[in-house]
């Protein structure tokens, strides 16, 4: 350190330097999901003059594009808000899985309204976020156990209930997942309500900002009189309720309801977060962030295609490109605790 | 105006299917406990018979429970049961397609000392210590679906992937009349049956049929729907669409909206007729979808593991019929689904199947084995 060469700057034109220098740096790194957005534009860039079809930059493609990323984003949303406070929740793919699998029977078997059928659906994920936050809180076990439990609990009953036969919502129901607004297909529509909604209660209420300070540090949030058992408690329920309303954006879009649907999709979703810019250590990120890491996810798989890239590679790239983007999260908080 | 007509098949109350199912009950221990009692209950007539015979428990393990296909072997091996009367019948697996696990929960049958186990294995090699120790437990193995050629299993009742794949590949090349360009779909890029079935689909191709790419779904629904709608957007001049797993058409028409503008221009040689695949035939969307023995992986199996235990001898291998679905036998597929919506016994009367009698069908080849 005593051999950098700004030593020899005089002192005043240092720290003047420096301070420009560091603000600049400040203000660009404190966004948390700028490493993600550099990562969609250049490889968006890149598909776009590379890319044989020329296919990439079409409204046709980014819009099946953004279609195939909401179900795993609105999910992700919740998840999002579960590391905020520290916690996980692993049971979100199985979660997605039964709650789409019932609210397709209750139209096709019982002959529900949608509307029903869908409240009923929204409220059984509700239910199982409530059943996960308790244990979490009440029974106070580890989340990753809780959920890892869960998960089973949920894929389980998916598994009972349609004795593994891939059960069928009627086709008018397919209109919600296929459905567009304009040239929007709808489930980024409700993605990007969602969006906003969240992050301006995240930022905009008190609940909101307490979820970071659960994160943050719980023993200073207790102190300052937060009840900290009751905001774990409401984002595992809204998490519980996201991964319904993706379940059964889902199953809606497919116009099918398998058991096994979604297997997996709970790592995505700790994926997207991550990638996004949410720590895992708790207090950190945002919902907009989560979107774009989970945008970045499905970009790559679809310029690899466009690429003509052998279907060997995705998952490698995949990788890559996670531990790269994690790369550039711990570069920029380095720079910002500087 | 298609669509419409689809909404309606899936209705219906609750099925017997599902009151059946759930006395079967998701444990292997609660099936041979309450669910035989319920199948014995509906029987209704002479428990005297079956009391005085010997009475069997026969284990059937698919690769996993969240696959429809397995569900139908299920049914099959319940009715089969049934009709046996002196079986207690078993379907378990873990949960999604798993070797450790679907190895677990065969080592737990061995302990629970059932008669006879017939497994779908996942894998050729890893499956062979457990089947072994089954066989010298003295309980009766065989292999469906997927075999484990190097184990000590009796019989195996299945479908060369390899022949199949060619019978595919046949079918592409006479649909696109030896000249085009293709792709292939496939899903877990280490699965063997898929990747003997790319294999055979490659060895078929004439040169004037390039295949442009193999793309891996990793048996997920909107990752294949994803991956056969770039295709076509990257592809201006592709002609055909072989998928050796049909995840792509387990899903409705309407997500996949490139394909379905496609119709005609695109050939599409496809897997599984699934219930959601017979509106693509009907809309002259795909033109052959390849079919298994699902039902009979059920109960064909109860057959031979049955007939097996009495001391009977079968040859090794018993070919299993795979059959090519084309657009005019959509009704007839149609209807194969609706009576599943009914339960088993209704399912019994259109997929139902002439059970086996030892040592096997005119086809079947290898030596004698009991």
């Amino acid at each position: 350190m005593a051999d950098d060469p700004v030593e020899t700057v005089p002192p005043v034109r240092r720290t003047r330097l420096a301070a420009v220098r560091a603000a600049a740096a400040r203000q660009v790194m404190a966004i948390s999901w700028i490493g993600v957005l550099a990562g969609i534009v250049v490889i968006g860039a890149i598909a776009t003059y590379t890319a044989p079809c020329g296919c990439f930059l079409t409204g046709d493609n980014l819009l099946t594009t953004a279609q195939e990323f909401s179900y795993i984003a609105i999910a992700a949303l919740g998840g999002a808000m579960v590391i905020m406070t520290r916690g996980i929740d692993l049971s979100v793919g199985a979660n997605m899985a039964f709650t789409g699998l019932i609210t397709a029977t209750l139209l096709s078997r019982f002959h529900l309204h949608p509307v029903a059928a869908v409240a009923i659906g929204l409220a059984l994920g509700l239910g199982a976020g409530l059943l996960n936050g308790l244990l979490i809180t009440v029974a106070g076990m580890q989340p990753f156990i809780a959920t890892l439990g869960t998960m089973s609990v949920f894929r389980g009953l998916a598994l009972v209930y349609s004795q593994g036969f891939t059960l069928y919502p009627p086709a008018s129901f397919t209109a919600l997942g296929q459905g567009h607004l304009g040239p929007i297909p709808n489930p980024f529509v409700i993605l990007v309500g969602l969006t906003v909604l969240l992050s301006a209660f995240l930022s905009g209420t008190a609940l909101g900002r307490h979820v970071y300070a659960v994160g943050g540090n719980e023993d200073a949030a207790r102190l300052l009189g937060i009840e900290v058992e009751r905001v774990k408690v409401f984002v595992y329920v809204l998490a519980g309720l996201l991964g319904a309303v993706g379940g059964i954006l889902l199953m809606s879009f497919l116009g099918s309801a398998n058991p096994g649907a979604a297997t997996g999709y709970e790592l995505d979703v700790i994926a997207a977060a991550v990638i996004g810019g949410v720590s895992l250590f708790g207090g950190e990120g945002t919902l907009f962030g989560t979107v774009l890491g989970a945008a970045l996810i499905q970009e790559i798989q679809n310029v690899l295609l466009l690429e003509r890239v052998p279907g060997y590679w995705t998952t490698l790239v995949v990788g890559l490109v996670i531990l790269g983007a994690i790369g550039v999260d711990q570069v920029r908080r380095r720079l910002r605790r500087t | 105006m298609s669509r419409e007509r689809r909404g309606e098949t899936g209705s219906g109350r609750i099925s017997r299917r599902d009151f059946l199912g759930r006395a079967t009950g998701a444990a292997a221990a609660l099936a041979v406990g309450g669910g035989i009692g319920g199948v014995l209950a509906a029987c209704g007539g002479g428990p005297t018979v079956v009391s005085r015979k010997k009475t069997y428990t026969i284990a059937i393990v698919p690769k996993g429970l969240d696959n429809p296909v397995f569900a139908l072997a299920n049914l099959g091996g319940q009715v089969r049961a049934k009709e046996l009367g002196n079986v207690h019948f078993i379907f378990t697996a873990s949960s999604t397609t798993d070797t450790n696990g679907d190895v677990n929960v065969i080592q737990g049958l061995i302990e629970q000392k059932v008669d006879a186990i017939g497994v779908s294995c996942n894998d050729p090699n890893a499956y062979v210590p457990v089947l072994n120790h089954a066989v010298d437990s003295g309980i009766k193995v065989m292999c469906w679906d997927s075999d484990a050629p190097s184990s000590k299993r009796a019989v195996f009742y299945g479908v060369d992937s390899t022949a199949v794949g060619k019978r595919m590949g046949q079918e592409i090349t006479r649909l696109l009349n030896g000249q085009g360009n293709i792709v292939i779909i496939s899903g877990d890029p280490a699965a063997l049956n898929l990747n003997q079935r790319i294999q055979g689909v490659r060895s078929a191709l004439p040169s004037g049929i390039k295949v442009l790419q193999v793309l891996y779904t990793n048996d997920d629904i909107p990752s294949a729907i994803q991956k056969t709608e770039d295709a076509i957007r990257t592809y201006p001049d592709l002609n055909g669409i072989v998928m050796v797993g049909g995840w792509a058409l387990f899903s409705n028409e309407g997500a996949t909206p490139l394909l379905d503008q496609k119709k005609g221009q695109i050939k599409v040689v496809s897997f599984d007729p699934l219930k959601s695949v017979v509106d693509y035939l009907r809309d002259g969307i795909v033109q052959s979808v390849w079919t298994q023995d699902y039902w009979g992986w059920g109960y064909q199996s109860v057959t031979i593991l049955y007939s097996l235990l009495q001391g009977n001898r079968w040859h090794e291998f018993i070919p299993q019929p795979s059959n090519n679905v084309t657009p005019d036998q959509w009704q007839a597929w149609q209807q194969r689904w609706a009576a599943v919506d009914q339960g088993a016994s209704a399912a019994a009367k259109v997929w139902g199947e002439k059970p086996f009698s030892a040592p096997g069908p005119s086809d079947a080849t290898g030596p004698l084995r009991g």
